[in-house]
């Protein structure tokens, strides 16, 4: 009907606005009546570079999205010298993010291998921590953990909060989106730079938030040493990240756990450990949680939804936690 | 993997500058080629996957994993010469990525080449389309299943028996 | 394994479906977005022919140069064969794109998106999707409106409305989603297209007895075709998203398994029965007592290996031991023999291992596999999940690849 309308109204003029319907305030005072003359065409990093700038101004978000997948899927066949030329020059850190995420994508798919290693560069090395964070976002969920050496080592204990926090991100979402936890290396790297990380708040939360299954045993003393640590934030991390080692590391971590439970004052630990315990032995940690229950009354109550949740014989840990958390957030 | 993952990254999300990607996977086809069948073979068995045929072309069209994203590609090789039309149960070339709680997507039948190695990647090709394995002609299976258990729910829609299908062309959505 | 390749010519199509692959071809085409399998009409349906030229002249371009390293990694191509197509596409980029996003209103859309639709790029689709979805907003009438003009689209157009509408604020709304729902039920539609208005409901918070009533009540009967399929799967997926927010399974489940015994269709059923797998939801007496009855009664192995799967995680693990040790000797099928077996672990764990035993004893063939899961329990794993990545085969019987 509006179609209709608006044809009617210029063969007419100002006539056919008594004979039309009402159209919605913003069509009929737009002056843009006349669709837009699109047409396809090849793209250009100049050509793209001022979309997105344009679009990140006046655009609506999926444009935004859009523009932003459109460069990282162009990037395989725009030319190699030009984009990196491009990335080099942008001080704006939202650029920057954008063209730094297209050259990561020449990397990842095979266009380009070298690509991601000027951006891993500037993460280490640029001036500017919003373009030392931004460059790292740019390679969250891809192949940098195999790729980058020791930059995430480093990257947590940059100076900038933000810039370790994102760090942090990455080690974690790869972790979990692009390895599913099943590939040791990246889970070490992971593991080694939360060690090297002076900063507890970006410790305790990559090791809060990592499946530790493919670790190796380097690793896991890592994490055995990290129970000593001072911030009981990092000790509670610690004793997360030992609950999910791999067969040949369960005895030993087990063993620590325990022996760690009675020096332990800090509640929230002692319930790190309660899981942790449950984890690395199913329905055979019942006799050890029932003795671990009597030595605190403040998690009497935590002691038996494991037990209980334990005893249910389910097979999977998602499942057991799943139940476990059910359980305490019944009415 | 903690409960505490999910709330603590969607926090983290909001102080980037540019929005995180959804978490589904988009599947994109291997090759330029055909859907050749889906949950039923043409004999009525039950396939549950995805084949996209070569028209007979092999060793020709290089094996594209079809997963859009970056994601690690366990790749094993159980037949090392140029196979076209199956060599047996079993021998298929697999390139298989494994999710959480036991979910995994896989790709089968491919040639053994220079690429066929464990990686990381976005769309990277692994081999050569052919039919190494349990396969009568060249082409890619695509397959999601959990503990071993096919889901056929991914693919329904976007593609139907005869479908075209290129590189560009979207097989389904894993989610 | 595939039938009949020397029945199905390498070229696409002809006719409407080869235009579409050669705009398809100058698409670069990759958005990570939630995805919903819409049942748009098929392959024949015949795309708008407008406003594609340039993009065609595009593709033809970068179809017929062998531009850079390209194709197939050592390519055994006979010689004088057309050579490989070039390992990437380039993408499209649209000169105007950034107006039209100022000035698209939802009056003017489906106007203005046609040639852009018409072009095949997947990536200006995908934009569209999204922008069609902010113009949609909260508004239950836009949302109406959007769902009106899906009656009549062309397939393309229709997967993005439906896509629109699916991640909008607005189909929560009481009043939209039960026009959906009527919609999908009216039979003067073709099946393909209530079967995408049926999948587009898959992000509802959950389903009222009432609607869910009606989505069973259709996907069981025997003309529902494609689209009770679409049905099934929304009500699998709406089960995920409400127990995932703490809601009750129960109905939900009751729903899957009326259509998994009752439907007449196999891929319906066996999509009824496998999908559970994708809440993992803990079996209540019922659940598991109607399970319990397709391991022994549906006629198809794979509904009986789904049957298993989903058994395998209930509130009676011993019950369910004792239920596959009995089912393993009375099934003649290797694969479903293959589910019993190892779901039996996922069911009792360690303690399964007596019964695993005694399957071995009846089918010699799972001696080895027995031996395997005795090692890896003997090593201190308890997760099935790591046991299940741990083993050195998944498919010692070849059942994933399935047999012609």
């Amino acid at each position: 009907m509006p179609r209709l309308c608006r044809s009617t109204r210029r063969a007419m003029g100002l006539l056919a606005l008594t004979v039309c319907p009402l159209l919605p305030a913003a069509a009929r005072a737009s002056a843009s009546d006349t669709p837009p003359a699109l047409q396809a065409g090849a793209c250009s990093v100049r050509g793209l570079m001022d979309d997105i700038r344009r679009g990140l101004h006046s655009g609506s978000a999926s444009y935004q999205r859009y523009l932003r997948t459109l460069l990282r899927e162009a990037a395989v066949t725009l030319p190699d010298a030009e984009l990196r030329d491009a990335f080099s020059r942008e001080t704006d850190p939202v650029m920057a993010e954008h063209l730094a995420a297209a050259l990561v994508a020449r990397s990842e798919r095979e266009a380009d291998l070298q690509a991601m290693d000027v951006v891993a560069q500037r993460a280490l090395q640029d001036a500017d921590p919003a373009i030392r964070a931004a460059t790292l976002r740019a390679m969250r969920r891809t192949s940098a953990l195999e790729r980058t050496g020791d930059l995430y080592e480093r990257m947590v204990r940059d100076d900038s909060p933000l810039v370790r926090q994102e760090a942090a991100t990455n080690l974690i979402e790869d972790n979990a989106r692009v390895y599913a936890g099943q590939y040791g290396p990246a889970a070490d790297t992971a593991v080694a730079a939360a060690a090297a990380s002076t900063d507890p708040a970006v410790t305790a939360r990559i090791l809060d938030n990592l499946s530790t299954e493919k670790v190796s045993a380097e690793s896991t003393g890592r994490l055995v040493s990290l129970l000593r640590s001072d911030d009981a934030n990092v000790r509670k991390a610690a004793v997360n990240a030992l609950g999910g080692v791999p067969a040949e590391q369960m005895q030993g971590a087990r063993e620590s756990l325990l022996a760690m439970y009675r020096e332990e004052k800090d509640a929230n630990v002692r319930k790190a450990l309660l899981q942790s315990v449950a984890q690395l032995g199913f329905q055979g940690a019942i006799p050890d949680l029932q003795r671990l229950r009597a030595m605190d009354p403040r998690l009497a109550s935590e002691a038996d939804a494991w037990i209980q949740v334990l005893g249910s014989g389910l097979q999977e840990w998602s499942l057991l936690l799943r139940e476990k958390q059910r359980l305490q957030q019944a009415p | 993997m903690r409960s505490t993952l999910k709330t603590s990254l969607a926090a983290l999300a909001a102080l980037a500058l540019i929005p995180a990607s959804a978490a589904a996977h988009t599947v994109k086809g291997t090759h330029t080629g055909s859907v050749t069948a889906l949950t039923y073979y043409s004999s009525g068995t039950f396939h549950g996957a995805v084949d996209i045929g070569a028209g007979g072309r092999c060793n020709y069209w290089g094996a594209e994993t079809g997963v859009v994203g970056s994601v690690y590609w366990a790749v094993t090789i159980r037949t090392s010469g140029v196979v076209c039309n199956g060599n047996g149960s079993g021998n298929q070339n697999e390139a298989r990525h494994a999710w959480q709680s036991g979910w995994t997507f896989r790709q089968w039948h491919f040639i053994k080449t220079a690429d066929s190695r464990n990686r990381t990647c976005d769309r990277c090709q692994v081999g050569n389309i052919g039919g190494t394995g349990n396969s009568t002609g060249p082409h890619a299976h695509l397959q999601q299943d959990k503990l071993g258990t096919k889901n056929t729910s991914w693919y329904k829609g976007y593609v139907s028996v005869g479908s075209a299908v290129t590189r560009a062309k979207t097989i389904g959505v894993l989610d | 394994m595939t039938p009949d390749s020397s029945h199905r010519s390498a070229a696409p199509l002809a006719g409407a479906p080869r235009r579409r692959a050669l705009l398809l071809a100058a698409a670069a085409g990759a958005v990570l977005l939630g995805g919903v399998a819409l049942l748009a009409r098929g392959e024949d349906g015949g795309a708008t022919d407008s406003g594609h030229a340039a993009a065609a002249e595009l593709s033809r371009k970068a179809a017929a140069g062998g531009r850079g390293p390209g194709g197939p990694a050592g390519a055994g191509g006979a010689p004088g064969e057309e050579p490989p197509p070039p390992r990437f596409e380039e993408a499209v980029c649209w000169r105007e794109l950034a107006r039209f996003d100022t000035a698209v209103t939802l009056e003017n859309f489906r106007a203005w998106a046609a040639p852009l639709l018409a072009s095949g790029d997947s990536l200006v689709a995908d934009y569209l999707t999204e922008r069609l979805t902010e113009l949609i907003g909260q508004d239950a009438d836009r949302a109406a409106q959007v769902l009106a003009w899906a009656r009549d689209a062309g397939p393309d157009e229709f997967e993005v409305l439906m896509t629109a509408l699916r991640g909008s604020e607005a189909v929560h709304h009481a009043q939209v989603a039960t026009r959906m729902l009527a919609q999908g039920m009216d039979a003067t539609l073709d099946g393909a297209r209530r079967a995408g208005i049926l999948s587009a409901l898959d992000t509802q918070k959950r389903f009222e007895p009432a609607a869910l009533d009606t989505l069973t009540t259709f996907a069981k009967d025997p003309v529902a075709g494609e689209a009770g399929w679409a049905a099934t799967r929304t009500i699998a997926r709406v089960m995920k998203r409400d127990f995932e927010a703490k809601g009750q399974v129960a109905p939900y489940m009751d729903a899957l398994l009326t259509i998994g015994t009752e439907s007449p269709d196999e891929q319906i059923r066996y999509l009824a029965l496998s999908t559970p797998m994708l809440s993992t939801p803990v079996l209540d007496e019922q659940s598991l007592a109607r399970y319990a009855q397709v391991l022994t009664q549906e006629g198809s192995p794979d509904g009986r290996e789904a049957a298993a799967h989903n058994l395998s995680v209930s509130g009676d693990g011993a019950r369910v031991l004792e239920l596959f040790s009995q089912s393993f000797a009375q099934e003649r099928e290797t694969c479903v023999r293959w589910a019993l077996f190892r779901f039996a672990a996922r069911a009792a764990g360690r303690e399964a291992l007596p019964v695993m035993a005694n399957m071995a004893l009846i089918d010699p063939r799972f001696q080895p596999l027995y031996q395997t899961f005795e090692q890896l329990y003997a090593s201190g794993l308890h997760d099935f999940v790591r046991l299940w990545n741990s083993l050195p085969d998944q498919d010692p019987f070849g059942c994933l690849v399935g047999h012609d």
